[in-house]
């Protein structure tokens, strides 16, 4: 009598799957836009209705039409902003603003998990953000407040590719935080300006990268489509004032020449310029939404009938 | 400031005093130092028995860094993935085509450690100072794939043992500081980039006995280790060059000033920290590692008031104090460049050098 509740495997035995390792056999992937341009970006605010400012961005996802993997990462970044809410009781007074910034990496933002507990790297790239935010918001419109900026982000990108083990090893390693750092920025702006704080000005932020064996600078920099990087460079820059807040630049051994570090600044400069014009028009119509639907709400109170009592 | 730098209890008064004399031309600084110069320090190196090499560091304020270097052997994670393994038995013709590539060693392989007194250890301000810190330490040497045998590399990279072991190094740095009060809160960057450069030079490995694959043992004559940092004389090391050393140039009213303190900085227009080290063999060429922006204290301060109020928010009232807003203007980060590649960075460098063959 056949056990009829088991489904017994073949007889024979079987061979275990072996799936052709095909990303490697398709090498890296390469660089198909101009130096100077930029990945595309996607950017909205007011996502997180509880938040008093929030915004999402995410970076556009290369088309990998030939593997099952994907060859390269991406960047997905959420943005919440809570505040200006009054100092708690037991703080010391004080008449600006106290801003405080955090970056916190999902558990599945990268290959390697993140748990719960910010490490060392995300309270490093907290640290970045804080500094160039402080840059540019106005502490003293509002005393006794604080104000708390969170990053959250939803896929980081790397350093190397998904089927090699020690990556940029030979480069400069952290192009992949540089990005995250840079669109952190810029996706805080858009929420900061979204909660309706006031601002000098509109920050925005770019990297800029050298390959190790040319003299071009690439903005935006894709760390897997590159071999080794030799420096890189995030600027958070203030384009009415032409002011810098934010600079972290890494340069391979006897490379940093000033004109390099020079150009690099430019070119990260560049690119924050080029993230400047998204974020305008993202404000731009965020504003127009809230607009309107501020006036049909307007419309809507008036139509309310007073109840007689 | 990140860390440990306590908000200066300057009134808003003496705070625009300072920061008009610290932006006049030439600037005038509180302890009448030139804008490029440097606080006297006192150092001695292999001051800790137990260690590889250590130094110890003291600044005239009273604070003092020692800084123990170790390291050990560890054995390298095998890549875990079964299709490399696999891939590798099937093509043994290409491993002895990645033999003569030299070998690649991790970022992560060093680690920095801080103690700073008064500060949580899970303070944001403490690593991003560990990261500043670290991350100059394991920069790649420029030139890929091209280096012979002989010639070293970059640090992570002559901690490569064979593959199957590598040595990991510790860097632990303690930092003490008088009682409060006395410092006036300053920022220990460079005490901490010095200390850790002078234990780096005075760091030796041991000789191993062991040769290519076999498991690493060690030579117990300590006259024969090997130093990590070449040093002038003796050819075999780890690591070429000479370590790195971090900068703290603070920018006030388009004047670009060295290694200030505590005071100085609490009316910085902007704080950078510039790691520069020697490029190539010669002594006078100095080239820039990272360069990171910090927080400038002068923001969260309280404003000064003038005698006639009601005027415009923007208004500038000269002598009144105003915090800090907004960032450094493009054309003064190109000072500051230009300032630390020039002679500041090359007798920084030089000056360290003549202590190091001096006292070694």
């Amino acid at each position: 009598m056949n056990d009829r509740r088991r489904i017994n495997g073949p007889a024979s035995g079987t061979q275990p799957v072996v799936f052709e390792n095909k990303s490697k056999a398709l090498g890296r992937p390469q660089r198909s836009r101009k130096p100077n341009e930029l990945r595309k970006i996607f950017l909205q605010t007011g996502l997180v209705p509880a938040a008093a400012g929030s915004a999402y961005l995410e970076l556009e996802t290369p088309s990998s039409t030939r593997s099952f993997i994907p060859t390269t990462s991406t960047i997905k970044l959420s943005c919440a902003i809570q505040g200006p809410k009054p100092l708690p009781r037991n703080s010391s007074f004080s008449p600006n603003l106290q801003l405080s910034a955090s970056i916190k990496f999902a558990p599945f933002a990268t290959r390697q998990r993140h748990g719960y507990l910010r490490d060392n790297v995300e309270r490093d790239l907290g640290s970045h953000l804080e500094n160039a935010l402080n840059g540019v918001i106005i502490p003293d419109r509002y005393p006794k407040s604080a104000l708390d900026v969170t990053v959250m982000v939803l896929e980081g990108e790397e350093d190397c590719l998904w089927n090699e083990e020690h990556g940029q090893e030979r480069g400069i390693s952290g192009v992949g935080l540089m990005n995250v750092l840079a669109e952190s920025i810029n996706v805080a702006v858009a929420a900061l300006i979204d909660a309706k704080v006031d601002c000098l000005d509109l920050l925005s932020s770019g990297v800029a990268a050298r390959a190790a064996d040319s003299e071009t600078d690439l903005l935006d920099p894709c760390p897997s489509e590159h071999e080794a990087l030799a420096c890189a460079c995030v600027v958070g820059y203030l384009p009415a004032r032409n002011e810098v807040v934010e600079v972290w630049s890494k340069m391979a051994a006897g490379k940093g020449r000033e004109q390099v570090a020079e150009d690099l600044v430019d070119a990260a400069i560049k690119a924050a310029r080029g993230s400047h014009k998204i974020l305008t028009e993202v404000i731009k119509e965020s504003l127009k939404h809230s607009i309107k639907t501020k006036h049909s709400a307007n419309t809507k109170t008036t139509n309310d009938v007073e109840m007689k009592t | 400031m990140p860390a440990s730098a306590s908000t200066s209890q300057l009134s808003p008064a003496e705070l625009s005093y300072l920061h008009s004399s610290l932006s006049s031309h030439p600037p005038i600084r509180p302890d009448a130092r030139l804008p490029t110069d440097f606080r006297p320090f006192s150092a001695e190196t292999n001051v800790l028995p137990n260690t590889m090499g250590s130094a110890h560091v003291g600044f005239a304020d009273g604070r003092e860094a020692v800084v123990g270097v170790r390291a050990e052997v560890e054995r390298t994670a095998q890549v875990a993935a079964g299709s490399d393994a696999r891939e590798d038995d099937t093509e043994m013709g290409d491993t002895g085509d990645s033999k003569t590539e030299r070998a690649q060693g991790k970022s992560s392989w060093i680690s920095l450690t801080l103690t700073l007194p008064g500060l949580r250890d899970d303070d944001p301000g403490l690593f991003f100072l560990e990261e500043m810190l670290r991350e100059v330490l394991v920069v790649p040497s420029s030139t890929t794939s091209t280096t012979t045998a002989a010639a070293a590399g970059s640090l992570q990279d002559g901690l490569v043992i064979n593959s199957r072991w590598h040595w990991r190094l510790h860097i632990d740095v303690v930092l003490i500081s008088p009682p409060e009060g006395s410092a006036a809160g300053s920022y220990p960057l460079p005490l901490l980039s010095m200390a850790i450069h002078l234990a780096l030079r005075d760091t030796r490995i041991p000789r191993l006995k062991s040769e290519g694959e076999e498991d690493p043992l060690a030579d117990d004559d300590w006259e024969a280790s090997v130093h990590l940092y070449a040093k002038p004389g003796k050819s075999r090391c780890f690591a070429a060059g000479v370590p790195p050393i971090t900068l703290l140039v603070m920018v006030v009213g388009g004047n670009v000033v060295f290694d200030p303190n505590g005071t100085e900085l609490a009316v910085a227009d902007g704080v950078f920290a510039v790691s520069i080290a020697r490029a190539g063999s010669e002594n006078d060429l100095v080239s820039i590692l990272a360069v990171r922006m910090l927080e400038t204290s002068a923001r969260d301060t309280f404003k000064g008031v003038p005698r006639n109020e009601g005027g415009n928010e923007w208004d500038v009232v000269p002598g009144v104090w105003r915090p800090k807003l907004g960032g450094v203007k493009r054309a003064v980060l190109t000072k500051v460049m230009k300032a630390v590649l020039g002679d500041v960075g090359k007798e920084i460098v030089g000056s360290l050098e003549a202590f190091v063959v001096q006292g070694g």
